[in-house]
């Protein structure tokens, strides 16, 4: 689970995303990379992102429920589909 | 469903030791990120887990053979515990490549010791445990699960579906998986991303009908965090039934895991 990234946008502008955006998915980084390059065309020359491997909790303390009800939402409950064979 | 449950483990004291923790510890990393807490059940043959998120999207099972999975194993009677797996995997954090691993328990102490040893120098690591008195039971109807007939079930390489997730996470939340005569097709809504793969490029394949879902991939990604540790994945689909995942573990180690699909119409409704 990608919790740390490094966005190098040129030899002189490193941003690093590390505790502002701790719950940032990858398609999320990819959308904020876009609008970065976008925003800074004549900079966003030397595109990298390197990324540390880190385990992180599919519910988090202070998201819990919000998770919990939006997963039910669009899941079946696993205890509660049609499972007869 | 949830219910509410006291914990203190009876009868006799356990000790189990692995030369080697490495396995143990990846699997107790993996589950941490699923789920809280978690109930163990000890007996003279096994290990187990079984358990759901918190959301109950998935299920699972967790099987360690007394014979196969640890190098001794002391256990005369059943009991069964429950504890913090967020705290045991702060507590494996600490295990360093090369040394064993000892879990006992004493009941007088009802307390769970953990010992991380080296075996050249005997030196040791010893963390305490303790059990969870209270706790909210998410027992997943597994006999049930596993009685499910499937006309589609494939063995493949864990580093497959791990690169299809993350090209399919570029655009959604969620992974489809189809089955056809040709093999496999993974993919995102709207087929943004599609990955092709022929049943060459499968281990093993029983596809006698085509079956397709959709599946969260939060949830594939965190337990595809066993695939170092993972000897032979084999996976089965069926429409509108769970995703169907046995990981088969270096060790000995087998793990059940059911993933349930999303629901369809909402799917349509943001397409």
């Amino acid at each position: 689970m990608p919790i740390y990234r490094e966005v190098e946008l040129s030899d002189e502008i490193k941003i690093t995303m590390k505790d502002i955006a701790e719950d940032i998915t990858e398609s999320d980084a990819i959308k904020l990379i876009s609008l970065l390059m976008k925003k800074f065309p004549n900079i966003a020359t030397n595109l990298l992102i390197k990324e540390k491997k880190k385990h992180k909790k599919l519910f988090p303390e202070s998201q819990k429920k919000e998770l919990i009800q939006n997963f039910q939402n669009k899941y079946k409950s696993i205890n509660e589909l049609n499972i007869k064979s | 469903m949830a219910t509410k449950t006291k914990t203190k483990i009876t009868g006799k004291n356990f000790t189990l030791k692995l030369e080697n923790g490495r396995v143990f510890k990846t699997i107790i990393e993996t589950l941490a990120t699923i789920i809280d807490q978690v109930k163990f059940t000890i007996d003279a043959e096994k290990l187990q887990i079984k358990t759901m998120d918190p959301a109950q999207i998935c299920a699972l099972q967790l099987t360690l053979s007394s014979k196969y999975f640890f190098d001794d194993y002391q256990c005369d009677s059943k009991g069964e515990f429950y504890l913090d797996l967020e705290v045991f995997d702060k507590i494996l954090k600490f295990y360093n490549d090369e040394e064993s691993i000892e879990i006992s328990f004493q009941e007088n102490a009802q307390e769970i010791k953990i010992k991380m040893e080296r075996e050249v120098s005997l030196t040791s690591k010893t963390f305490s445990l303790g059990l969870l008195v209270d706790y909210n039971d998410l027992i997943p109807e597994i006999d049930t699960l596993s009685n499910i007939k499937y006309d589609a079930i494939w063995s493949m390489d864990p580093d497959t579906l791990i690169e299809a997730i993350k090209c399919a996470e570029i655009y959604s939340d969620h992974l489809n998986i189809k089955t056809i005569e040709m093999g496999l097709i993974m993919s995102s809504p709207k087929t943004r991303f599609k990955y092709d793969i022929s049943p060459e490029d499968l281990i093993e394949a029983n596809i006698s009908k085509n079956m397709e879902g959709a599946f969260n991939i939060k949830f594939l990604k965190a337990i595809m965090t066993l695939s170092p540790i993972t000897e032979k994945l084999e996976i089965s689909l069926k429409t509108n039934h769970p995703l169907k995942m046995i990981f088969n573990l270096l060790d000995g180690g087998i793990l059940e895991y059911f993933l349930a699909p999303r629901i369809e119409e909402i799917d349509l409704e943001e397409e």
